[in-house]
């Protein structure tokens, strides 16, 4: 009898250690913000982006991007999730005397709808960054980056001689301001910026031996619109996000004469028309800077610039000489042979 | 020690065992508990990955800023457990945040994600979902289950036989 108890205690001790043991195997999971689920989560697609080109402007840049996964800029330690960064390497080329002003803008392609919001973010640096050349194994596209290395050189870039180009300017100099208003960048409107917001690049002449550049547009995602592309499908939803790079040189000078290639093979030519448009600010060619239409600028040695005053109407040339020259009205290039040159309106 | 008494010793254990754990294991049920494992690490350092975390349900006017609660996506796709940052009485939202994340979660909740509100929670444990797969676990029980009734059959068929 007391044999029979204990077999039956036994067996019914193995039900319930059964039943105990299954109710902790068969838990759901509690997850980070962005998980999917387990099966998926070394093949996350978190939505393609496709940059589209326009065929009537040909300075717009086509392609598609596509990010293996997505968490904050922030957060680097996800190790799943960090294959985000897309660097779209553009060179520029100013074939002009003078230099151009070249200005980045992404916008929804056409027939988007809700895009532009929440999840895809930008920036431009035109400062060369050898990190970016390191890529995970795992990314399908050379310009794949690991994001922890990208901010990584994001923050040398913040705390050195940087231009970091979006709408607002960072503080350079302390690179926990930096992030902080990046921070705040991150989680403001999350809007496409235009063509008039962020600072425009300034390509020199080729007179002063820096036409070519090297700028980079990098993309990435911040959660925020994961939870709609958080599907296998989200391949389907190219159409829904697509955007276009633009780059183009803002109104200049006559002499501005742009290529532009990027990484992918794609190139553009942007020509620079001469309109009759004035524009403010700062032009820098060998270090000088223009002061307005009609002012002053000095050329370093060896550059050559065609000026035209807009406002007065009037081209300037000027010959290589000593002291001070008076322009005269005809339209030509400018040369300096040794010394630097300083033109004035008369 | 005689081999039997060492026999007994350990099935006096597993059944003791079994019957607190099968009793813990009810009283969370019948409590009303939902329990998740813990698959990232976005609230250590109080529970990390593997860990198992218990909620109850709690009214949306019972909660306050820094209760952690277990929160359905907007979308249904899953579940996380963070900590309420912030609460909208008005509009009946929270703000939520993973004490190892450094800002807030993107989106806020709404009253009918939520869960519930953290009880406590269990080490290592949650390991057990995450590592193993649902069907196999599921399999492995029934094919224990089924083992342990064909030996119990076997054995008082044997003391049927012997008499």
């Amino acid at each position: 009898m007391k044999k029979k108890v204990r077999g039956i205690s036994l067996v019914m001790s193995a039900v319930m250690m059964a039943v105990s043991i299954g109710y902790f195997a068969l838990l759901a999971p509690t997850t980070a913000w962005f998980y999917q689920d387990e099966e998926k989560a070394h093949q996350f697609t978190f939505g393609d982006f496709d940059v589209n080109q326009t065929p009537q402007s040909a300075n717009i840049i086509a392609e598609r991007l596509i990010f293996p996964a997505a968490t904050r800029f922030a957060d680097t330690d996800e190790i799943l999730f960090d294959e985000v960064a897309h660097v779209i390497e553009v060179d520029v080329e100013n074939r002009g005397d003078l230099p151009a002003k070249l200005s980045v803008s992404v916008a929804g392609a056409v027939g988007s709808t809700s895009y532009g919001n929440a999840g895809l973010k930008w920036c431009v640096i035109n400062k060369t960054v050898s990190s970016f050349s390191q890529e995970p194994s795992s990314v399908e596209h050379t310009s794949q980056i690991s994001k922890g290395v990208y901010k990584s050189a994001i923050e040398n870039i913040l705390t050195s001689e940087m231009t970091l180009h979006k709408y607002g300017d960072f503080n350079t100099s302390d690179i926990s301001a930096a992030e902080s208003e990046y921070e705040s960048y991150n989680a403001g409107a999350k809007t496409i910026l235009n063509q008039n917001n962020g600072a425009p690049i300034l390509i020199p002449g080729k007179g002063a031996g820096g036409s070519l550049k090297k700028v980079y547009i990098v993309f990435w995602i911040e959660y925020g619109e994961v939870s709609e592309l958080l599907l296998p499908e989200s391949v389907t939803k190219l159409d829904d996000y697509g955007v276009s790079i633009q780059l183009t040189a803002a109104p200049n000078i006559e002499g501005a004469d742009l290529t532009i290639t990027n990484n992918f093979g794609a190139s553009a030519t942007v020509l620079v028309s001469f309109g009759n448009t004035t524009y403010s600010g700062g032009y820098t060619i060998g270090g000088s800077t223009f002061i307005a239409d009609g002012g002053s600028i000095t050329l370093a040695a060896g550059q050559s610039a065609t000026i035209h005053d807009i406002a007065l109407g009037t081209f300037y040339t000027v010959a290589p000489s000593s002291g001070s020259y008076k322009c005269s009205d005809a339209h030509g290039t400018i040369t300096s042979s040794g010394a630097a040159v300083e033109i004035s309106a008369t | 020690m005689k081999k039997s008494t060492f026999k007994n010793i350990l099935q006096n254990f597993f059944i003791i065992t079994s019957v607190l754990l099968f009793a813990f294991v009810t009283f969370l049920a019948a409590s009303g508990a939902k329990a998740f494992a813990v698959r990232t690490d976005s609230m250590s350092p109080l529970f990390k990955e593997g860990s198992v975390v218990f909620v109850r349900r709690a009214d949306f006017s019972d909660l306050k800023a820094g209760n952690i609660v277990s929160v359905k996506f907007a979308d249904g796709s899953g579940v996380f457990t963070h900590r309420i940052t912030g609460i909208d009485a008005e509009n009946k939202t929270i703000s939520t945040k993973g004490d190892n994340n450094n800002s807030d979660d993107p989106e806020q909740s709404g009253a009918a994600q939520i869960i519930g509100r953290y009880w406590f929670s269990l080490p290592v444990i949650g390991f057990l979902s995450l590592r193993i797969k649902s069907d196999a676990i599921v399999f492995f029980l029934i094919a224990v289950a089924a083992a342990l009734f064909i030996t119990r059959l076997v054995i008082q068929s044997k003391n049927k036989a012997n008499g």
